[in-house]
């Protein structure tokens, strides 16, 4: 499961999910990407539960590229437990997508299996999702 | 090289609030530029914009720029940047550069792939597409729309690098050893961890890079 090996914080404020992703919107790496629709969280499991139902479709053929990393960690204070007395403690790690962010990429796999890979994998992501394809165009997002 | 011809008006304005209504009215906002010129802002047609794109020369285009409407001035450009919405993907801004078509320019031509390699063919290879645009010096009139290197000969292992494609009346400034594709093995599935195993390697916090400094620090001052 994807984690951090080091970090400056222990824990992080919330932050606030506002606007586009203005970088990492455009397919890169592969022919094939997954792009999110909505602003999340998405966890540190979910990627891992995504990569792996995307990965036994695929089998043997084709490339993948994860293009988001769970770098933010989210606390949680035990049940039953009053306020106050500090931050909870660091459960998981999550990533903060935007709308725009592509968060898979495929490639050396045809388009009909690309697809319904990447369907297979957006059924584990707590958010709506497309499918997208890579287009050459000077400077475009 | 295919030159097209676009129309285009004077932008009065600039700015977010003036950029918002021209696209509401159909309309792109763009600019004009060149060595030795003044940035003209202008608005395009947006319907007229993704027809060009849409041809089949794609984004390499000269483009016969008509700026105005009855005092028709016009000026050969190439568009140099096109900013998409992150979602929607429909157009926001172009650029459009000033060329002199007795100049040489430098652009990013596109690389494409044909045939299927041996090695992906018999022995089950993935063809890696690792570079799939190159940079071109070459006269506005010679650009090529695209570059096509053929991939059937290659086996696992084997690359085709940026010294291997040919170009006519124009020269290469990407570095020859870069690769464009390679076919490598297939990748391998990994065997799931166990359950336990997995969380226990989610539950182990990572180290603070603080603590790993002081601790250097301590160990520096011991030796």
């Amino acid at each position: 499961m994807l984690v951090p090996k080091r970090v400056k914080h222990r824990k992080q404020m919330r932050g606030r999910r506002k606007g586009m992703a203005m970088r990492g919107s455009a397919v890169t790496f592969g022919t094939f990407g997954l792009q999110t629709l909505d602003a999340a969280w998405i966890t540190n499991r979910q990627i891992e539960a995504a990569r792996v139902a995307i990965t036994r479709f695929i089998k043997r053929g084709g490339k993948m590229w994860i293009r988001v990393f769970p770098d933010k960690p989210v606390t949680v204070k035990p049940a039953e437990t009053r306020m106050g007395s500090g931050k909870g403690n660091p459960e998981y790690w999550v990533a903060v997508v935007k709308p725009g962010r592509i968060l898979f990429e495929l490639e050396g796999i045809d388009r009909p299996t690309a697809m319904q890979a990447m369907r297979l994998g957006a059924s584990k992501l707590p958010i709506k999702t497309k499918f997208v394809e890579r287009h050459h165009e000077r400077g475009g997002a | 090289m295919a030159i097209v011809v676009l129309k285009s008006a004077l932008r009065e304005g600039v700015g977010k609030g003036v950029a918002r209504k021209l696209r509401v009215a159909g309309s792109i906002p763009a600019v004009y530029y060149g060595r030795g010129e003044q940035p003209i802002p202008l608005s395009v047609q947006s319907r007229e914009l993704e027809g060009i794109l849409h041809a089949a020369a794609g984004s390499n285009v000269i483009v016969d720029l008509q700026v105005g409407g009855g005092d028709v001035t016009e000026r050969k450009a190439i568009l140099r940047e096109i900013q998409r919405h992150p979602v929607r993907g429909d157009i926001l801004h172009v650029d459009l550069q000033h060329i002199s078509l007795t100049e040489k320019i430098t652009v990013e031509v596109e690389v494409q792939l044909t045939g299927t390699p041996v090695g992906v063919k018999d022995e089950g290879g993935i063809l890696e597409h690792l570079l799939r645009e190159v940079e071109l010096e070459c006269l506005p009139t010679d650009i090529p729309s695209h570059i096509t290197v053929d991939v059937t000969h290659l086996t696992i292992g084997e690359s085709v690098h940026v010294s291997d494609l040919k170009v006519e009346n124009a020269e290469i400034l990407t570095e020859a050893e870069r690769t464009v594709a390679t076919v490598v093995p297939p990748t391998v599935l990994e065997e799931a961890k166990p359950a336990e195993e997995a969380e226990a390697e989610a539950a182990a916090e990572p180290e603070l890079v603080t603590k790993a400094k002081e601790e250097d620090e301590a160990e520096g001052k011991e030796g």
